[in-house]
């Protein structure tokens, strides 16, 4: 399951779009389109996660909500580490950098889904679950990192400290329009009658796939759009964006195989979930939470590096991870 | 001209579309209750912002206001800047009409005007 991986249509949009940015084509999507699909996937995914859920163990949908959380907040904190050793990165963009790879690519899951679903590997429904889970503390995470910066800066140059406003900050981190989307599906999935949901399932089903490669075009064309900025990143923040996924991953398979008894497809979907870094909910929370970072790091790290990687090298990689893992 | 025009300021402000909402009080809490705002796209030292995503949209407010009014919002916008906001502000000296609420010496907003 090497290059197969790369060879299902949704990796292969996503490889067409990046070749229509570099060749300066004019392919592009309609305002707004980009955003109503995510928002169509998300719903998606969330109805069969829910749906699935209204079946499973109590038990273990629990401790999976619980080590999502612990991997929502530990993997920030492995990021910042990463990133400020030897003081190379400037703390609040390490801060900012870290919350994107504490929470989680939408994207890059649906894309592991499709590639399990056409290798026709099934999984749990938990890993949905912790999805949603870990789209947030990452964010908490990176704005008490920067308030804590904030706090010291200041007091060594005796100025007063800017203190931050954490109503607003925590009420976007915890309602974003992804989180909303997500929760509420699963739980429209989980309580709906079967019929109901049935007639549903043409929509949420049957096109899914169809739907993910447009997306995936779209995500092509923007992951391309930031090779210019790739050069100002630098070699030690491209480098971060390919080794924390894999300290991620890894973290994952080991959670996910060893603690939750995941299957083979659960085990790997989670893998998945820890390597990724966000691009829709975290950098707007960044944005006005970490000003003091440069938005165009964090951008190009999480849609420029770290989602391409993920996508060709990290499905496969994780993917054989995981089976030797469990094998062994 | 036979119309009577007052002088005021057209104060332009390139926001991060998180910083919106912020904005909108800081303008409402100084008496600016009338503002356009446009979808701005650009590039610079922040990256490209062509408004893809939520995090990488730019807004642009454009207000006209008295000159004091003026000098007021700039000092709010610039405790933001020094707290780390992006922000891009400039002034350009405006000839306004609706005189009839534009009389610098009462310090009142002048009325927004629309595209």
């Amino acid at each position: 399951m090497g290059i197969d991986s790369l060879l299902i249509p949704a990796v292969m949009f996503f490889a067409l779009g990046v070749i229509a940015k570099l060749i300066n084509s004019d392919l592009k999507f309609p305002e707004g389109m980009s955003k109503g699909i995510g928002v169509y996937l998300l719903m998606a995914i969330g109805l069969k996660g829910g749906i699935a859920l209204g079946k499973a163990d109590f038990q273990l949908a629990v401790e999976s909500i619980i080590w999502a959380t612990i991997l929502g907040f530990l993997l920030p904190v492995i990021g910042y580490g990463l990133l400020r050793f030897r003081n190379k990165i400037n703390a609040f963009d390490a801060a900012a950098i870290a919350a994107h790879y504490g929470s989680v690519s939408a994207a890059t899951f649906l894309t592991a889904v499709a590639f399990l679903e056409i290798s026709g590997v099934t999984y749990e429904s938990y890993p949905i679950v912790m999805m949603v889970i870990m789209e947030s503390p990452a964010i908490i995470v990176g704005l008490m990192m920067a308030a804590f910066v904030r706090k010291k800066l200041a007091a060594q140059k005796g100025t007063a400290n800017v203190k931050t406003q954490w109503g607003p900050l925590i009420h976007e981190a915890f309602t974003n329009g992804s989180v909303v989307v997500l929760i509420g599906a699963l739980v429209i999935g989980s309580t709906a009658s079967p019929e109901s949901l049935a007639k549903v399932t043409p929509f949420t089903q049957d096109i899914f796939m169809g739907v993910l490669c447009l997306f995936l075009l779209d995500m092509g064309i923007e992951a391309a759009k930031k090779a210019d900025t790739l050069k100002k990143a630098g070699v030690i923040l491209i480098s971060f964006g390919m080794i924390m996924p894999i300290i991620g991953g890894t973290l994952g398979i080991i959670i996910g195989a060893s603690m939750l008894e995941f299957s083979v497809g659960g085990t790997f979907l989670l893998a998945i979930l820890s390597a990724s870094a966000s691009y829709i909910a975290v950098p707007p929370a960044m944005r006005y939470g970490v000003p003091e970072a440069n938005p165009s790091y964090y951008l190009t790290l999480s849609l420029g590096v770290t989602f391409p990687f993920n996508v060709v090298v990290g499905i496969p990689l994780f993917y054989q991870m995981t089976l030797w893992y469990i094998g062994s | 001209m036979s119309i009577e025009m007052y002088s005021g300021k057209s104060v332009h402000i390139i926001i991060n579309s998180t910083f919106e909402n912020k904005l909108i009080k800081i303008l409402k809490n100084i008496g600016v209750t009338g503002y356009t705002q446009l979808n701005a796209r650009g590039n610079g030292e922040q990256g490209v912002q062509d408004g893809h995503s939520e995090g990488e949209s730019n807004v642009m407010f454009v207000v006209l206001v008295s000159n004091t009014l003026a000098d007021t919002l700039i000092k709010n916008l610039n405790t933001y800047r020094e707290m780390g906001h992006h922000l891009l502000v400039y002034l350009h000296d405006a000839q306004i009409l609706n005189s009839e609420k534009c009389d610098d010496s009462t310090n009142l907003q002048c009325p927004g005007w629309t595209f």
